[in-house]
């Protein structure tokens, strides 16, 4: 087993269970084909990314898939793939130049012959800055996110499983780990340097998640959140961190693939992803319900899902073994990380709340009928896959898969034994259904409890509305409202930024050279407008012309003639 | 002594004659349909003849001297091509464009002057080899700067979208404009040899004007302004290609003119669909056109994603194994600047298309879309990702003429 096939195996499997979801979720739209020709198409492009040697098949194949990804964005939204096009074309330009500088380098375009450059001068730290940012970008960090968070908006969930929750994650967190352990020996400063983006991703995305009102938005804004745990995993430079980034990879596009699908069950039988709309569907979508629990369960880390094992090595490879300065920096990750994690759950009981357990909403008819099988067997099975790769987590993937693919013995230290716990778990739930359903125990009902205020009658409690009180805190509100105004968006930067620049030139530079030219041009004009006046177009003035030179000629003629004599 | 009229055929002169007879022939089964309804389109298609005659005339000419009375008669023709309509605009437009030319092609004159001066002869194959000092090498340059639109001789050519679609895309894209490419890689890299000095002053030059006129492109509201800046960005990476002067590099550069070629002609005839059909170059009145024009639009997105650089078109490919010859030629600084207005120009060009394609129709489209018309900037955009998935073979045409033109 090698990395390649790790990534290609996994890509596939997830990939073909969306692309199966995706048969029966697109069954009455038009132009459906161009979704399974591109999804299939970019399949076989990251599988040829994963497997190339030859960095420049490499480039190929990662630049067209930036080329699908603006065309599967576009059967919805072209205004949101050009977005998405530019903030990745940025990265994968970043690459572009990154590679042509480690060509340079190794003088070499096979990965194989490459070995580890040491990042100890300033060539080698920016072209390990440039791949390490494109890498990023494609996984779709904070500064890249903006388009995953339209297109949430304007693309339908299969769609968003696919590209940014599932196929960019693999390819951006398989180049990350390439770049880190095959093509530079990464030193202290820069490995600090990309932990604290991974954290500043995993907390800000957070931040910005809990206050979503759009199921859709809110699962975006967790995609982008969740990189951060496997950048600083990766970037932690310990063989568990790698194997916990590249376990949380996995982990997420499970998870997350089974939200997005959630979500996608949701809109198809309701119509709407509004989560303040939305409720009570619990009872009517009982198994979307529990795959949406279990999934967002494992994304809050909680054991024994899988999501908390790859937290675990993650926050394992942070605790740091010698005091240095860097020590200092890993500890405040690691309590950002576990903050972040704390949040994500907060955010995920909001969606749990809001869609499942809530009072149904008005506009959701009481006849809400849960989706077809073939829209649940594949969250089905990605729902048992997070308890399973949970449970099983040492034996079934990191002793089999991960320690012959980093060729290193990986021992989360500590680690609890999860079939026992699992047992009890489940022992405990099956003796309490046992126990109410032998006593008979008649299910009591109480009144909800909404932070010991007082309710007027029937009115509903929104889960948004809950969560809207974090915004107005006033540590947080200020974080929100520059947000608000456009502060992340850095899209925006950027085309702002641009366009500064280009008003510079454009006034500065090209105005100057044409005001010059012109003037210059017309001055000809002006020069000639002597000799304009010779040229009347009347047949006299010529003759006129031709006679007074010839008499000039003939007397230069004879004044040569009398010289000669 | 190299006064003859006399012709050569060599791999360069084929490759180059090919390409711009490849882009020309399509242009002009563009501007059939295109240049209908005009009453003087004799005055046209005359011109075009006579224009595309010399341009062959230029590239198989043997000696320095058949070369200068070519490069006139080409400037000649685009003079009155430029000024087709004659309103009074126009006709400025055209004598600025031949002015500026012009005004290079004296220095030119002079520098023939200085060659045969030093060397006593205009012979290609008598003066293979020898340096070209670098007074002689500015003098050229000027010339080869104002016909490739260059900074600080490059404004005529933003100012000459004026002139009907097909003359536009044939001066700016396809032809005219490589005119000044091929002088350069004919006289000052098969030919002459060049101190690496001033070819590094002029590698700042064309970096720069490659930046500005990207810049400029994405500042600027008329849709044949942006694609005319755009060239003259282009161009700049071409020029990067010869001056880095590696048989990677030329091979590169060589590859860049098919591919910048046949996009830069789908751009711009795509551009004069729209155009034609909506009475508007502006680009805050235009939108939506994807809808009564899908195949312009999608045809537009292709070219546009080749001269941008993404894979697996063909402008990746020449753009790549520009920056990387430059890179490994040790201008490291200079590839950055390269990556970089690769970026801006996914800006200006998504810009361009998203301002006209997308959004609201502001100008309603008046009839349908000429088949013949449609057709061709269809070709320009599936040749432009043959060449990208197919590569192999024009690499493998273009690294053979490098690898004679490079020792």
């Amino acid at each position: 087993m090698n990395m390649s096939l790790f990534f290609a195996i996994f890509s596939w499997a997830l990939g073909g269970l969306i692309v199966f979801y995706s048969v029966f979720f697109f069954k009455d739209r038009k132009r459906k084909a161009l979704f399974f020709i591109y999804a299939v198409l970019s399949l076989l492009l990251a599988s040829g990314a994963f497997f190339t040697d030859n960095i420049v098949y490499f480039l190929v194949f990662w630049g067209s898939l930036l080329v699908l990804l603006y065309a599967i964005l576009g059967l919805h939204s072209l205004l949101t793939a050009s977005k998405a096009l530019i903030m990745v074309g940025l990265g994968d330009f970043c690459l572009i130049l990154g590679i042509v500088f480690l060509m340079v380098i190794n003088k070499d375009a096979s990965m194989s012959h490459f070995t580890p450059v040491p990042t100890d001068n300033f060539f080698n730290i920016t072209t390990f800055l440039l791949i390490a940012t494109g890498a990023m970008a494609k996984a779709g960090i904070f500064g890249f996110h903006n388009w995953i968070i339209d297109a949430s908006e304007t693309n339908p969930s299969p769609a968003m499983a696919f590209l940014p929750g599932c196929l960019d994650k693999f390819l951006g967190i398989y180049l990350l780990i390439r770049v880190c352990r095959d093509f530079f020996v990464v030193n202290d400063f820069l490995g600090v340097i990309v932990m604290a983006t991974g954290a500043a991703t995993i907390l800000l995305a957070v931040l910005l998640a809990l206050v979503q009102h759009d199921f859709k938005k809110l699962l975006a804004y967790h995609a982008v959140s969740q990189v951060g745990y496997m950048i600083l995993g990766i970037a932690s430079g310990t063989l568990i961190g790698i194997a916990g980034g590249l376990f949380h990879m996995l982990n997420h596009t499970i998870y997350k693939s089974c939200l997005f699908l959630g979500a996608g069950n949701v809109k198809y039988r309701t119509g709407r992803t509004d989560l303040s709309s939305l409720g009570g569907l619990g009872k009517l979508m009982p198994v979307t319900f529990a795959c949406t629990l279990i999934a967002s369960f494992a994304i809050s880390g909680i054991p024994p899902l899988n999501g908390f094992v790859s937290k675990w090595m993650i926050y394992q490879s942070l605790i740091p073994t010698g005091m240095n300065w860097v020590s200092g920096f890993k500890i405040a990750f690691l309590i950002i990380a576990m903050f972040g994690s704390a949040l994500t759950l907060a955010s995920f009981l909001k969606v749990i709340y809001s869609v499942f357990l809530s009072r149904r909403a008005k506009e959701i008819k009481p006849d809400v009928k849960e989706a077809p099988f073939g829209m649940l067997l594949p969250i089905g099975i990605m729902g048992a896959l997070c308890v399973v790769l949970g449970v099983f987590a040492i034996n079934l993937v990191v002793k089999p898969l991960f320690e012959p693919i980093l060729g290193g013995q990986i021992l989360p230290l500590g680690f609890w034994n999860p079939c026992i716990a699992t047992w009890i778990i489940l022992l405990g739930i099956i003796f309490g259904l046992l126990i109410v359903l032998i006593g008979k125990i008649p299910l009591k009902k109480t009144s909800q409890f909404i932070g010991g205020e007082k309710l007027s009658g029937g009115n509903r409690v929104q889960g948004t509305e809950f969560y809207l009180t974090i915004k107005e805190t006033a540590q947080l509100g200020f974080f929100y409202a520059i947000s608000a105004k456009g502060a992340f968006n850095f899209y925006k930067w950027t085309t702002a930024v641009s366009r500064g620049f280009a008003r510079f030139f454009y006034y500065c530079v090209d105005r100057f050279i044409n005001l010059i030219t012109d003037g210059l041009g017309k001055l000809v004009f002006v020069i000639s407008v002597g000799f304009k006046k010779l040229h009347t177009g009347l047949l006299d003035r010529y003759v006129a012309w031709i006679i007074m030179g010839l008499i000039i000629i003939t007397g230069v003629l004879f004044r040569c003639l009398n010289f000669m004599q | 002594m190299g006064f003859e009229f006399l012709f050569q055929a060599d791999k360069l002169a084929i490759f180059m004659a090919s390409v711009s007879g490849l882009v020309s022939i399509l242009i002009l089964i563009y501007s059939v349909s295109y240049m209908s309804g005009y009453s003087h389109k004799l005055e046209f298609f005359s011109f075009i003849s006579l224009f595309l005659a010399s341009m062959m005339g230029l590239i198989f000419s043997a000696n320095l001297l058949l070369m200068y009375i070519f490069w006139e008669i080409t400037a000649f023709c685009s003079w009155r091509l430029i000024g087709f309509y004659r309103g009074e605009k126009e006709l400025w437009r055209a004598d600025k464009a031949f002015l500026v030319t012009f005004f290079g092609a004296s220095f030119m004159l002079a520098g023939l002057a200085l060659v045969y001066i030093n060397y006593g002869t205009f012979d290609f194959n008598a003066l293979k080899g020898q340096n070209a000092s670098n007074v002689i090498f500015i003098l050229i340059m000027a010339a080869i700067f104002s016909k490739s639109a260059q900074l600080p001789l490059s404004s005529w050519l933003p100012d000459a979208g004026i002139a009907p679609t097909p003359v536009t895309a044939l001066l700016h894209a396809a032809v005219l404009v490589k005119i000044g490419v091929y002088a350069y890689v004919r006289i000052f890299t098969d030919v002459f040899s060049v101190s690496e000095e001033a070819r590094l002053w002029f590698m700042g030059i064309v970096m720069f004007s490659c930046l500005v006129a990207a810049m400029c492109a994405f500042l600027s509201n008329n849709i044949k302004r942006i694609l005319a800046y755009s060239t003259v960005s282009q161009l700049a990476y071409i020029f990067l290609g010869f001056m880095v002067n590696t048989a990677a590099a030329v091979s590169a550069a060589l590859l860049y003119i098919l591919v910048h070629s046949v996009g830069k002609a789908g751009l711009f005839l795509a551009a004069g669909i729209v155009e034609q059909k909506t009475h508007t170059k502006d680009l805050s009145r235009l939108g939506g056109l994807i809808k009564p024009m899908p195949v312009v639009a999608f045809s537009f997105l292709l070219c546009a994603f080749s001269i941008i650089g993404l894979p697996p078109f063909g402008g990746f490919f020449s753009k790549f194994y520009v920056v990387f010859a430059t890179a490994e030629a040790g201008y490291r600084f200079v590839a950055s600047l390269a990556i970089l207005t690769a970026f801006v120009t996914l800006l200006y060009l998504l810009r361009f298309f998203n301002h006209v394609f997308l959004g609201d129709i502001k100008t309603p489209v008046k009839g349908r879309v000429p088949f013949g018309m449609g057709f061709v900037v269809l070709i320009c955009g599936a040749l432009s990702l043959l060449i990208g998935v197919f590569v192999k073979y024009p690499i493998g045409v273009t690294d053979c003429i490098s690898r004679i033109l490079v020792k």
